[in-house]
């Protein structure tokens, strides 16, 4: 519903491209800034091969165009359900490593327990989901068909598992750029395609050229990981004429501290990837 | 002030048939009781005779058309006293036997001066002819009777415009438009350029009621509110109360918005038109049988999409844009004592993006009214009123496809007499049923796509009330008290019933979910609501008073939107269980003065303060549409809104026009949002100054010129950025934190009057809007970058509906 809420944002400058009047543009305003937040941004996956990070930083004004400020010198501690436990080693400043050949375990709860060198305290837990395994990707060109561009589609195809309360998103990696702009942010469950064949969906929005390579992922995770996402998905493409007040995405990390006035903000995701490679022939 | 706990608590515990039924007979018995008492009352009054008193009744028409002149003034001069027409043209004074000189007055008008030897009760149907049109150097005295009436009315906070002022005003695209010159008006702003609806101080968009013709209008606007419903060549004129409502009308609290079509020339043939830059407009009206009945039909239509059509290629291709409305009346004067009235409203905005995308939503009124003269002193008002508002949004992206329609449909009856018992009491009573039926969204899915069908329950509710009020005049002093009495009865079906628990500001979640089965609708929660109106007015003198008013109005349906404007995809809901009906108790005052030989000025000044209870709002990032559990978004608070209005108008001269000012807050407090604090509403605008200016240079050329400055809107703005997995969110704390800047904007037109030829007269109408090309914004978003290259970055944007000068031309005619 957003994108068509969009396209009717569209519509109201009717008027204006008659004039040949601008309808959006950048503009010079001075808001409101507040204590830092602690930043938490942290991945931990079910694949020994890939190097899990946790970065932490401070949150910035909304319009300061620096990048966050990384939070040095916490002790970070992973710990898990069945027994596992390791202090993180910060490997530059504000991203601590976890241990190469790592690999989460479906079922397992992870927690991160961080304090920082101003002597707060904050948790952070999630649960690794089972996992969807990737079936195989095909392509397909699209020429002069309505609302594409032509050019090459890679299509995912894969049995969703059966059993509702799965949860969903993509990654798309493009010539070894992941794609992660706003527009490609996409977080599903499976309650309208529980246990079915999902049949060849486009991953990409942009078409692929020949030479171009492509790694997919169908990335597994939480519930409330997917709400995180969604969230977020409707923070960062809201605009327009009737854009939605701005809202707060939720966290699953908090202080534990309540009365403590630094706060947090970020997510821990816990999940399982399944990934397959192609290139355009 | 009393709190929000006055009147509506439900009145039933839901599931308990045995109360339900006796409870519904009991309101039943009521309702019938009260239209009986009404009847009986009407007729007894009716037989009564006044001892050595005569009334002298009648209608005041127009010579030309014999329209009723609705709201003319009558004064006779030995007892320097008079009444006004009300809404339907009809007066009634009763006065000792004796000769009087009577003066019949209405704005635009000739006035009328008529002896009158009051020996028996007598009937007298004055015609008053229009000014010349061509002078208007010296306006003489026609209206001045009219002009004084602000200053002797008791009724403050009013603001009337006719046809002819609204016309003045230099218009948007060479269009003249209701709405958007109530906008101008003291008290009165919106939340951004071409945003639909008013807000009438320190309300909500839905906190007024807008009638046509008696029949309320859900939406008003057109081209999403760039545009009002109301076309130009219907309207006969149109009347603001933002304060001291009568006691006739209720159910929306912040203001009355009466609009009244013409009733149709009963007399001759004659036609109006337009042809402008965005749409046309043609109207017709003429007698059936002469000076007994009449019609008027009119309609627009714009064509943005048939000048835009060679333009549009690509995904483009197909697009359609317009709008049309039709707006029709017939009257019929059966005889001196009975008339009857139909009319009808159809529009609908049509839109859609190539063959993608498509949306379209519009309104259809109907209204018939039976004006019964019972004696010369007693009028009687039957009506009987329908009123639809719908929306469609499609989609035909692939995988996406679905229909999706919202309606909200009402039936309404409605019975009002006015007894005129003397020329120093006027009392007036009578009762209005309302059925509501509420679609909030039914979804249908087609094609290839995903979705599955999906609606939401119908929702029904009636809304009764019954009023009386009466005005007195003791010297100096006019007293208008009256008292509505209103009741809402939330009809519901079965999935539409929860209960919710939540933490203070949060969403609620179900907490019982299905009490009972319930497969027809009934009745589960009540409300009534006392609703106390009062109007004092002291004249000081003959060219000045004071006024002061008290007045709680209740409403009971809401419109439920959080978005900066409101869209047309916003939808009404009842008030329910969980719902409570929104309630306002505002106090005003104000001295009013005319000032010049013949009240060539009208100056006054008006403060309010209003406490508002059981004011919507909503959790952050509510889900608002097609959501079962919609009452989960919606919280409760209060609010307050407070003001100063400066107003001087110039009625006279080549140069008329008026300079308006108000000083204004409007504030909200919710537990649990803002940290508990008391924060600004969306159209909180401090400052809001208006001039309008008119100059008519000769018989040829007029002028006209608008300047607005007010204050920009509190929007609410990040207050930092936080980042996962290389997407950059805004982080928020409080509610309206930021003010967009402030909008301001002139425009100019000239009208120039074509010779005439028999009977046809044209004019051309030259605008410009927005002169000096100011980028005002509409609303401020936070936006990331979209790019690799400006991954991690942010900016503000602006939306401007019009970012330059908008020039406009149309060429109106009549015949």
């Amino acid at each position: 519903m957003t994108t068509a809420l969009k396209r009717l944002a569209l519509l109201c400058c009717l008027p204006a491209w008659l004039t040949l009047a601008s309808c959006d543009d950048k503009i010079d305003l001075k808001l409101n800034t507040v204590e830092p937040y602690l930043n938490l941004d942290g991945t931990l996956d079910d694949l020994p091969e890939t190097a899990d990070t946790i970065k932490l930083s401070s949150t910035i004004g909304y319009l300061d165009q620096s990048a966050l400020p990384p939070v040095r010198g916490a002790q970070v501690v992973l710990s898990g359900s069945d027994g596992y436990r390791d202090t993180l080693a910060e490997v530059r400043p504000g991203r601590y490593l976890v241990e190469p050949g790592f690999a989460g375990r479906v079922g397992i709860t992870y927690r991160l327990d961080i304090a920082t060198s101003d002597n707060e305290r904050y948790e952070a837990s999630a649960t690794m989901p089972r996992k969807q395994v990737l079936d195989s990707l095909t392509v397909r060109r699209r020429e002069n068909e309505g609302p594409f561009q032509d050019g090459y589609y890679v299509r995912v195809w894969f049995r969703e598992l059966p059993g509702k309360g799965d949860n969903l998103m993509f990654e798309e990696v493009r010539n070894d750029t992941l794609q992660n702009l706003p527009q490609n942010l996409f977080a599903v469950n499976d309650d309208l395609s529980d246990g079915q064949l999902i049949q060849g969906p486009d991953v990409n929005n942009q078409p692929y050229k020949l030479g171009d390579t492509v790694r997919v992922s169908v990335v597994s995770i939480t519930e409330d990981a997917r709400l995180f996402f969604q969230e977020m998905q409707v923070q960062i493409n809201n605009g327009g004429l009737f854009a939605q007040p701005p809202a707060n995405v939720r966290s699953n990390a908090r202080n534990l501290n309540p009365n403590s006035n630094k706060r947090v903000t970020g997510y821990f995701l816990v999940r399982g990837k399944s990934t397959l490679g192609i290139r355009i022939r | 002030m009393p709190a929000a706990s006055c009147g509506g608590q439900p009145k039933t515990v839901p599931g308990v048939p045995m109360g339900e039924g006796y409870i519904m007979k009991l309101f039943y018995a009521w309702g019938l009781a009260v239209w009986l008492c009404l009847a009986v009352c009407g007729v007894a009054v009716a037989q009564r005779t006044a001892d050595a008193r005569y009334t002298l009744s009648g209608y005041i028409r127009d010579s030309a058309s014999a329209e009723a002149l609705l709201g003319a003034t009558v004064y006779v001069q030995e007892l320097k006293s008079g009444t006004t027409a009300n809404n339907y043209g009809f007066y009634s004074l009763t006065l000792p036997a004796g000769r009087y000189t009577v003066v019949f007055s209405y704005i635009g008008f000739s006035s009328r001066t008529l002896t009158v030897d009051l020996q028996r009760n007598t009937v007298l149907n004055p015609e008053l002819g229009q000014e010349g049109l061509q002078v208007q150097e010296v306006v003489v005295s026609a209206a001045r009777q009219e002009r004084e009436e602000s200053v002797k009315s008791v009724q403050m906070s009013l603001q009337k415009m006719s046809a002819r002022e609204i016309k003045a005003i230099p218009p948007l695209l060479g269009e003249v438009d209701l709405v958007r010159a109530v906008q101008l008006l003291p008290g009165v702003s919106t939340v951004g350029e071409g945003a639909s609806g008013f807000n009438v101080r320190g309300g909500l968009v839905d906190h007024n009621l807008i009638l046509l013709d008696e029949a309320p209008v859900y939406n008003s606007s057109h081209l999403l509110g760039i545009f009002s419903i109301f076309n130009p060549d219907a309207v006969r004129d149109v009347k603001l109360f933002k304060g001291g409502i009568p006691a006739a009308y209720g159910g929306r609290l912040a203001s009355l918005l009466d609009v009244r079509m013409k009733e149709g020339n009963a007399r001759r043939f004659t036609g109006s038109g337009g042809v402008g830059t965005i749409m046309s407009r043609f109207a017709l009206e003429g007698p059936i049988a002469k000076d007994k009945a009449s019609f008027v039909v009119a309609g627009r239509r714009s064509y943005i999409d048939v000048l835009a059509r060679p333009f549009l290629t690509g995904g483009f291709k197909g697009s359609t844009f317009y709008f049309y409305d039709l707006s029709g009346k017939v009257n019929w004067k059966i005889d001196d004592r009975n008339t009857v009235f139909l009319s009808g409203y159809f529009g609908q905005d049509n839109y859609g993006i190539g063959n993608l995308f498509g949306f379209g939503y519009g309104n259809a009124t109907g209204t018939l009214r039976w004006n019964h003269v019972f004696s010369q002193r007693l009028f009687a008002n039957a009506t009987l009123i329908r009123s639809n508002y719908n929306y469609l949004l499609r989609s035909n992206v692939p995988a996406q496809e679905f229909e999706w329609t919202s309606n909200i449909k009402t039936w309404q009856a409605k019975y009002d007499l006015t007894h005129y018992l003397n020329p120093d009491l006027t009392l007036s009573y009578g009762a209005s049923s309302i059925l509501y039926t509420f679609v909030p969204g039914t979804a249908k899915t087609f094609g290839s796509s995903l979705f599955n069908n999906f609606f939401l329950p119908d929702q029904r509710a009636f809304e009764h009330a019954a009023y009386v009020a009466a005005e007195q005049k003791i010297g100096g002093l006019t007293i208008q008290a009256g008292l509505r009495a209103s009741l809402f009865d939330y009809l519901g079906n079965r999935d539409t019933l929860y209960t919710y628990t939540r933490e203070p500001g949060q969403r609620g979640t179900v907490a019982v979910a299905d009490p009972g089965y319930l497969d027809g609708y009934r009745s589960q929660a009540r409300y009534w609501n006392p609703e106390p109106r009062l109007a004092l007015a002291y004249t000081l003198n003959e060219r000045s008073s004071v006024k002061a008013s008290y007045m709680r109005t209740a409403q009971y349906i809401h419109l439920i939107s959080n978005t900066t404007a409101v869209t047309p995809f916003d939808v009404w809901a009842p008030t329910t269980r969980n719902v409570k009906p929104q309630l306002q108790d505002q106090v005003s005052a104000g001295y009013f003065r005319n000032l010049g030989p013949e009240a060539d000025y009208e100056l006054s000044a008006e403060v309010y303060y209003k406490w508002l209870h059981n004011q919507i709002d909503y959790v952050d990032g509510a889900q608002l549409l097609l959501n079962r559990r919609l009452e989960g978004e919606l919280l409760s608070g209060r609010g307050k809104a407070y003001g100063l209005e400066l107003y001087l108008k110039k009625n006279t001269g080549r140069l008329t026009g008026w300079v308006s000012y108000t000083l204004s807050r409007s504030l909200r407090q919710v537990e649990g949002i803002n940290f508990g604090r008391w924060y600004s509403a969306k159209f909180d605008r401090p400052h809001n100054l208006v001039i309008v200016g008119s100059y008519q240079l000769n018989d040829k050329w007029t002028f006209g010129t608008t300047f607005t400055y007010i204050t920009g809107t509190p929007t609410t703005l990040p207050v930092a950025k936080g980042s996962v997995g290389g997407y950059i969110y805004p982080i928020v704390e409080g509610r309206n934190n930021v003010r967009i800047p402030d909008y301001h904007r002139l425009d100019f037109s000239a009208t120039h009057k074509r010779p005439k030829r028999g009977r046809f007269q044209g004019e051309w109408v030259f605008t410009i809007y927005n002169a000096y090309a100011r980028r005002n914004a509409f609303g401020v978003y936070a936006e990331p970058g979209r790019t690799f290259d400006t991954q991690g970055t942010t900016e503000m944007r602006r939306i401007a509906i019009f970012g330059s000068v908008v020039p406009g031309v149309t060429y109106n005619f009549n015949f």
